[in-house]
């Protein structure tokens, strides 16, 4: 043991003080940066050469990054992402279907009103006007709708697009990642940062579209939708089309690999959210709004079609006959034989009993509170659309709260592994700082004991 | 569990979005007076408010119609009774002209009177109402009874719904008041009265005062049917309005707010949301670094 090694492990020990002070230092300023993995210096001890003695060295960072909670977090934000999505693009077709100034029950129910005004007025032309302008307003409020849900669906076509794109920014950006660490590792560093934005970039993936990752030697495979997007350094691309049948298609292109239809499996993230509101609740909702549309204008022309005109004419239609149930809605108008003509309304039951005659009128009236083919009166159908709409919105909206909870959560356990504690951080830069000060502390002994040693056996005076 | 400042922040972050969102919830109903306006906020509570709007709507339409018919049949009432009065008048001319005294310049006088009351009566016959000619039956559009009192209406009734499956006649009609089909022409009477009076044919005017008296009674059975579906359509425009009014107070029962709930609820909410702000900012505030 000599005093210079003294002086040797004195400096070790600076330097190893040093690297944990730096260690915390990052930490303390990443502390609300998304995607870190808290890291701490790894201190070994080390052989000065001397049996009986050893200093310390700093041989790198550990990251407390956790494969497992990081994993959960994953699959939450994907389920979250999904919850939220849905539930936005559900609040629209709510608003669609029952916009808060007036429904179309509210229209069913004018119209029936002006209908039971033409039984007691029958030949009144200012009646007969009011009983056309209200079927013509109840038909276009039936049409706008049903366009409404096209628009809506239109929208989430782009939206889903616009997710792709920002998918395929970050799943090359990941890709470049991957390459970039494995060259930094190859060459005995260690690429904390990198790892810590690609982590970072798995996140914003999974809230996007779902994604898993496998760390591998190459680095992250990133799965989604059964299919793995990212591998080593090379990204396939995600695009968003339509299918032949009018719903959401969604490839995946690998580098130098044929388009892959993966949207069977995309049913997390935003666009597994996207995907499910624009493909499954609003058709259904479609096809019940045609259902009751084609329902509505058959029971209607079916008495409407029994009476006379003032011109005495009979078996008109007074919505244009729908030709299928499918489109219905969106094509319900008010039939062109009266368009404008409101001395064709008919009303009277026989040609005789023109133009005093209501039977016609009276049984249309009636219609208000009979049940439709499908087992409800007209508004009271319509109504129970507009319950079925809540009720998906209402299950989304709650599933969305219920995610936010389970994703907060699942992050909370990821950052109780791999988070950064100010506290701790706190007690750590003390605990460090005064073993600095010690190790300091021996230096200056060390240096003042051969200082003492020189002036001994310096020269004679 | 190790707790990181990021931890406190999440946890801190969704209690607030949670209490802000019950904020939002509690202000709409607050401040819209409605706990139900979409069919999300409750979508069983918002089909029943559309079919309890349904039926306020279909007992609307129904009050407003039998109102319209009413007054059409008040109308009726008004002119059969007038028409009642005219036979009375021409009876009176028939039984006094029946009489062997009166000469026949007498029987010429009263003949002209008795044109004027079949002028009347087809005047009355023609009367219009909100439905036109409220005597023609169904053939509303035209005049009913032409100068010469011949009838070109029909004896067809409309009727009008005023409960489900309930039907009441809303037309007088014309055909049983006035014409062969009620049993006798009274215009025609009428008029075979001023024929025979100027013809001072006294035979014929006595036998007059007998069919003129059966024509009288048969505008006023007329008049009673009319009164009678009168009456039924004013009854069914009262029990309407109950109707109204009870499912109105049903309607408002699911859809409105309870103010007071609403409020009490939205201070409470208020005041856990203050509290969360305050122990959020005090948390993040403090770690050891504090005092450094």
């Amino acid at each position: 043991m000599s005093l210079t090694a003294l002086i040797n492990i004195a400096g070790d020990g600076l330097a190893a003080q040093t690297a944990a002070l730096d260690a915390t230092s990052q930490n303390v300023a990443n502390v609300n940066t998304p995607g870190y993995s808290r890291v701490t210096a790894n201190l070994e001890t080390t052989s000065t050469g001397d049996t009986y003695s050893g200093s310390v060295v700093a041989s790198g960072v550990i990251s407390s990054f956790d494969q497992f909670t990081f994993g959960n977090v994953l699959s939450e934000q994907g389920l979250g992402g999904a919850a939220d999505s849905r539930s936005q693009a559900l609040s629209n077709v709510e608003n669609v279907i029952a916009p808060s100034g007036g429904t179309i029950a509210d229209s069913v129910n004018t119209f029936f009103g002006s209908l039971t005004a033409l039984a007691t007025s029958p030949s009144d032309p200012s009646t007969r006007a009011t009983v056309l302008q209200d079927a013509t307003s109840l038909a276009q409020n039936i049409s706008g709708t049903a366009a409404g849900l096209s628009t809506e669906r239109a929208s989430l076509l782009a939206q889903a697009q616009g997710v792709a794109t920002q998918v395929n920014g970050q799943l090359s950006q990941m890709a470049a990642l991957n390459g970039q660490i494995a060259a930094e590792s190859a060459g005995g560093n260690q690429p904390t940062d990198l790892e810590n934005q690609r982590d970072a970039l798995a996140s914003s993936l999974s809230t996007e579209i779902g994604a898993q990752v496998i760390n591998g030697p190459s680095g992250y495979t990133l799965l989604s939708s059964n299919t793995a997007l990212v591998s080593g350094s090379s990204a396939s691309s995600v695009s968003v089309g339509l299918g032949s049948t009018g719903d959401l298609q969604i490839m995946a292109t690998s580098t130098g690999g044929a388009a892959q239809d993966i949207t069977s499996g995309v049913t997390q993230g935003t666009l597994g959210g996207i995907v499910e509101a624009r493909d499954q609740d609003i058709p259904s909702l479609s096809s019940q709004l045609d259902q009751f549309a084609y329902n509505l204008s058959t029971s209607v022309n079916a008495v409407y079609s029994t009476g006379y005109g003032l011109d005495g004419v009979t078996g008109r239609n007074l919505f244009a006959a729908p030709s299928a149930v499918a489109g219905a809605a969106y094509s319900m108008a008010v039939d062109p034989s009266v368009v404008g003509q409101p001395d064709q309304l008919a009303a009277s039951g026989s040609a005789a009993d023109v133009p005093g005659g209501n039977s016609v009128a009276v049984a249309l009236a009636a219609l208000a509170s009979q049940p439709l083919a499908g087992g409800q009166p007209p508004a009271q159908a319509f109504g129970a659309i507009a319950a079925n709409i809540g009720n998906a919105l209402s299950s989304a909206q709650s599933e969305s709260q219920l995610r936010a909870s389970t994703v907060t959560q699942a992050q909370n356990l990821n950052q109780s592994q791999s988070g950064v504690s100010l506290d701790q951080e706190m007690t750590n830069m003390t605990q460090f700082q005064n073993a600095y000060q010690a190790s300091s502390k021996v230096l200056q002994t060390a240096e003042s004991l051969l200082e003492e040693l020189m002036a001994d056996v310096g020269p004679a005076s | 569990m190790r707790i990181t400042n990021t931890m406190q922040l999440n946890e801190a972050l969704l209690n607030e979005g949670r209490v802000s969102n019950q904020m939002y919830q509690l202000t709409q109903e607050a401040s819209s007076g409605m706990a139900v306006s979409a069919p999300a906020d409750d979508p069983v509570a918002y089909a029943s408010i559309v079919s309890s709007n349904e039926q306020i709507s279909t007992l609307q339409a129904r009050s407003t119609a039998a109102t319209t018919a009413g007054g059409d049949l008040s109308l009726a009432d008004g002119a059969l009774s007038s028409a009642s009065d005219v036979l009375v008048q021409a009876e009176q001319i028939a039984t006094v002209q029946s009489n062997g005294t009166q000469t026949a310049a007498d029987r010429a006088t009263a003949a002209t009177q008795v044109t004027q009351l079949v002028q009347q009566m087809i005047a009355l016959g023609n009367t219009q109402g909100q439905s036109g000619y409220i005597f023609g039956g169904t053939k509303t559009g035209s005049p009913p009874f032409d100068a010469s009192g011949n009838y070109s209406g029909n004896g067809d009734s409309t009727t009008l719904e005023i409960a489900s499956g309930v039907t009441v006649t809303t037309n007088a009609s014309g055909a049983s008041a006035f014409t062969a089909a009620g049993g006798s022409n009274v215009i025609a009477d009428l008029q075979a009265l001023a024929t025979a009076l100027s013809g001072n044919d006294v035979a014929t005017i006595q036998s007059s005062v007998g069919q003129i008296n059966s024509d009288n009674s048969q505008v006023v059975a007329a008049r009673v049917n009319a009164g009678v579906s009168a009456q039924q359509l004013q009854s069914a425009t009262q029990v309407i309005g109950n109707a109204v009014i009870a499912d109105q107070t049903s309607l408002a029962s699911t859809q409105d707010a309870d103010v007071a709930t609403v409020y009490s609820q939205l201070s409470a909410v208020q005041t856990s949301y203050q509290a969360a702000l305050s122990v959020t900012r005090q948390v993040l505030s403090m770690d050891a670094f504090e005092g450094q």
